[in-house]
């Protein structure tokens, strides 16, 4: 659905995307992380065809953004992380200015603008002026626009970016829904809990270089490599760090401040299964053990090395 | 040195943008090739070559000085807006740099940029002294006279971008009151109520005082303002008053600016907009009751007719129409106000009132027909009025795209699937909806006077194959440069300077045909009609109405369609 090859984009001596090799099929929600002045925006604009890559190719539902930029506008729908609201709008009229636009023709505005205001939870601000709304019914009406037109792709930079903790939930269970009527999503986001419940997909980015691209779990397999297991024994804990400190499978093991071993696997080993094993074997009786969890926010910090271009 | 922070950090950024260097290089420019144009040829008797250097140095003068005009707005008007806007003022005064010494920072370091333009022209003017013809003390003044000018404009753009919200708004301000500044003795005389020789108490010619203009021209040519003397004594009076009234102005400002933010919430456009439509509505708006009594004399029922009205009049509906264009006329700043139309008609009303007040004046000296009387009035008045009509609809279009990006909307037309004829088509029909009732000002003062016999109905004629061209190419040549540019100061920076560009070209090339002003002067003619000339009229209005302007539209069109992607992708 969306593929980019070897897409890089410079303005004057900075580069802002280094042959950036992208796949996103039909019906993902794709996660696009990085720190800021990664090359996120740079890309979502890119597929947006609001800017001309300087090299290598972008593709939106098999249409190229360099000539056939009109018909690609057609099937996406793209939510900037800022933009203004027109002044003595209401919330229909805005909507229906940018369905004219969008060419859905006088009779079928009404139902349309009505079905996403309905998917949107707007129906009791639809005579509300725009320029009044806060910003989360701002972000909830600039998703409205974006459906009128029913695109298959929607390009989301920062949806939830300043946004109150209830607002984001709510733009959170709508991009659900969204995901549920099948749409293929792109969203870039710093809130990295957030695009763990929504995306199959995630793709981390830095310097304009994609670092990792594929489905979530393995970015997590990929960096739950020397994984920390900690063990709560009921007696002989400084014993049982020395003894497992000379495993071969183990590379450090030592005491905790709330008295857990605290043990450190190689590299290569990723089945922690022996620790229990062998402190039974030794005898010691075992009241807790603990994997320490890996999540998306320790892969982004593994992978990346917290620097922009 | 008080506000030496401030400075340092605007000269900073000053010698950071290429713009800088870019009007140093255009001002230094305009002036050296005017210069070397009119250089005297080699084997010119002695006297010609004084004589062309003092004509190379009074034009000069007045070059420098409309340059100067151009510039210093441009220079200032974004001085505070742009703290406002970026939200770095409150940081600012909250650093305990007083309001005193921000603002004094911004306007000495503008002035320095300004003053050292005028410093680095010396050279040239040293070289016109080498020709003879001018004093050193003629040059002296008129350096003082366009110091005293840089020093006025740059403290009225200070002052202004204290009260404006954007840099747009402290902008046209500027232009506005420094345009009145220059033309202002200029258009009284024209309409004699200045007249040449007029003192004050003591001996003081009144026009130069007021006006940078006036008193340049009073320094090259005294004796047509004051006979008796041969020597432009009270030439430095415009001079003290602009350096006082300069001191008055940053003072005022930085008096305003803690309470910037407070007085632009009271004082904005939208505003003063709602207050007069406010006013409008109450003075002309059917009431409720008199509707009532309509609808009871029609038989219909009273509270079902005023609720119809009201739905009627709040619907706007876009329907199968342009959205672009429904956007221009429904929520555009001009169009959102309900009572535009009449707020037009009471201009118009009031505008032809004056004549009736200015016919029944009595003649200035015996003898004397009464000013309305003179055909020569009238082409200059409908040339005057095709001049601001295409100045106005060219700022107009030149604000519209870019303030769009501006306040982040553009970005969002930009990823729907619009046309560039949907887009351009929306933006000119409705800007020209917006200024139709103006536009038709110079038509309804031909055809008044053209009624009363003071005017041949030919000029009727001609008129209406001039202006309608002419007001379309107006409005994509504002919407090209509103494209092409990133923020709305500098769109309509460019856009005055395409005008004053186009309103010299006839100057420049000899041919009327050029722009809007000239061709309305030369085809209003009086009750005699053209005579001989019929021909050259009828060529003039075809010529520059059907050729130049349709084929200039054509050109503009096709470059804003050419550059239309790369321009609207620019909305980020």
């Amino acid at each position: 659905m969306i593929e980019t090859r070897y897409l890089t984009k410079t303005y004057g001596k900075l580069t802002a995307l280094k042959e950036l090799n992208l796949t996103i099929d039909q019906g993902d929600i794709y996660g696009f992380i990085g720190p800021n002045g990664a090359g996120k925006t740079t890309t979502i604009r890119i597929l947006a065809t609001l800017l001309r890559p300087t090299s290598g190719q972008a593709f939106v539902c098999g249409l190229s953004v360099n000539g056939q930029a009109r018909e690609i506008r057609r099937k996406i729908g793209y939510v900037p992380d800022e933009f203004g609201t027109y002044e003595d709008m209401t919330v229909t009229e805005y909507l229906e200015f940018f369905g004219a636009l969008y060419g859905i023709p006088p009779k079928e505005r009404k139902t349309v603008i009505q079905g996403v205001l309905d998917l949107t939870d707007l129906n009791f601000k639809e005579h509300a002026q725009v320029d009044s709304l806060s910003r989360g019914m701002r972000q909830r009406l600039a998703l409205s626009r974006v459906l009128l037109h029913d695109p298959q792709v929607l390009l989301l930079d920062e949806p939830a970016s300043g946004l109150d903790p209830r607002a984001r939930i709510e733009i959170r269970e709508l991009l659900k829904e969204l995901r549920n009527m099948g749409k293929t999503i792109l969203i870039s986001s710093h809130i990295l809990s957030e695009l763990r419940e929504l995306c199959n997909k995630v793709g981390i980015i830095e310097q304009g270089s994609l670092l990792f691209s594929g489905p979530l779990s393995e970015a997590i397999a990929r960096v739950r490599k020397g994984d920390v297991v900690r063990v709560r024994l009921r007696e002989g804990s400084e014993g049982a760090a020395a003894l497992l400190a000379e495993h071969d499978f183990v590379n450090a093991a030592q005491l905790d401040e709330e008295g857990f071993v605290e043990v450190r696997l190689r590299e290569q080993i990723d089945d922690y299964t022996f620790v229990p094993e062998f402190l039974v074997s030794k005898g010691y009786k075992i009241l807790e053990l603990r994997e320490e969890d890996v999540d998306l926010e320790d892969a982004f910090m593994k992978l990346t090395r917290g620097q922009v271009s | 040195m008080i506000g030496a922070p401030v400075i340092q950090r605007e000269l900073l950024s000053f010698s950071r943008r290429p713009r800088t260097y870019a009007f140093q290089t255009l001002f230094l420019g305009v002036l050296t090739v005017g210069l070397i144009t009119w250089w005297p040829p080699v084997g010119v008797s002695s006297a010609d070559v004084a004589d062309r250097a003092r004509s190379i140095f009074e034009y000069g003068g007045y070059l420098q000085l409309l340059l100067l005009a151009m510039l210093a707005p441009a220079f200032t008007a974004s001085a505070i807006t742009e703290e406002k806007r970026g939200n770095t003022l409150d940081l600012l005064l909250l650093t305990g740099t007083g309001p005193v010494a921000i603002v004094l920072g911004k306007y000495i370091s503008r002035l320095g940029i300004l003053l050292f333009l005028l410093f680095l022209t010396l050279p040239l003017n040293f070289a016109l002294l080498s020709l003879g013809g001018i004093s050193a003390g003629t040059l002296l003044k008129e350096v003082a006279l366009l110091c005293s000018l840089a020093v006025l404009a740059t403290a009225l753009g200070v002052f202004l971008s204290t009260l404006a919200t954007r840099p747009a708004g402290a902008l046209l301000l500027c232009y506005t009151a420094l345009g009145a500044l220059l033309a202002a003795p200029y258009l009284l005389k024209s309409l004699g109520l200045l007249q040449g020789a007029v003192l004050t108490s003591s001996g003081v010619p009144i026009e130069p005082t007021v006006s940078p203009l006036w008193d340049m021209h009073y320094v090259f040519h005294p004796s047509r303002h004051v006979a008796t003397e041969s020597e432009p004594t009270y030439w430095w009076v415009f001079p003290t008053v602009s350096v006082a009234a300069s001191v008055g102005l940053v003072l005022f400002a930085a008096l305003l600016l803690p309470r910037a933010r407070a007085i632009n919430s009271r004082l904005s456009a939208r505003r003063l907009l709602e207050a007069l439509d406010f006013v409008l509505g109450y003075l002309f708006a059917l009431k409720p009751r008199y509707r009532a009594l309509l609808a009871r004399a029609r038989g219909q029922d009273p509270g079902e007719a005023i609720a119809k009205h009201v739905a009627k009049k709040e619907a706007r509906p876009i329907g199968r129409g342009n959205p672009i264009y429904w956007k221009e006329v429904t929520v555009n700043t001009v169009a959102r106000m309900k009572h535009w139309w009449r707020l037009n008609l009471i201009l118009i009303v009031l505008m032809f009132g004056s004549y009736s007040v200015f016919r029944r004046l009595p003649p200035l000296s015996p003898g004397e027909t009464n000013l309305l009387s003179d055909p020569m009035l009238h082409k200059l008045l409908v040339a005057v009025l095709g001049g601001l009509l295409v100045l106005l609809i060219t700022v107009m279009a030149a604000t519209t795209v870019s303030r769009e990006r501006e306040d982040g909307t553009l970005i969002l037309l930009a990823t729907t699937p619009m046309e560039c004829g949907t887009y351009v088509a929306g933006k000119t029909l409705g800007i020209l909806r917006n200024v139709s009732f103006l536009a038709l000002v110079p038509f309804l003062h031909v055809v008044i006077f053209t009624a009363m016999g003071l005017l041949t109905p030919w000029s009727l004629v001609f008129l209406a194959l001039s202006i309608p061209s002419a007001l379309v190419a107006a409005t994509l040549q504002g919407l090209l440069v509103s494209l092409m540019f990133r923020t709305t100061l500098k769109a309509i920076v460019a856009g005055i300077a395409l005008i004053v560009f186009q309103f010299f070209l006839p100057a420049v090339c000899c041919l009327p045909q050029c722009n809007l002003p000239a061709t309305c002067y030369y085809v209003i003619e009086g009750p005699g009609g053209f005579g001989g000339t019929a021909t050259a009229a009828i060529t003039l209005a075809i010529g520059f109405g059907l050729c130049v302007q349709v084929v200039y539209s054509f050109v503009l069109y096709s470059l804003i369609r050419g550059g239309f992607d790369q321009y609207i992708g620019r909305a980020g």
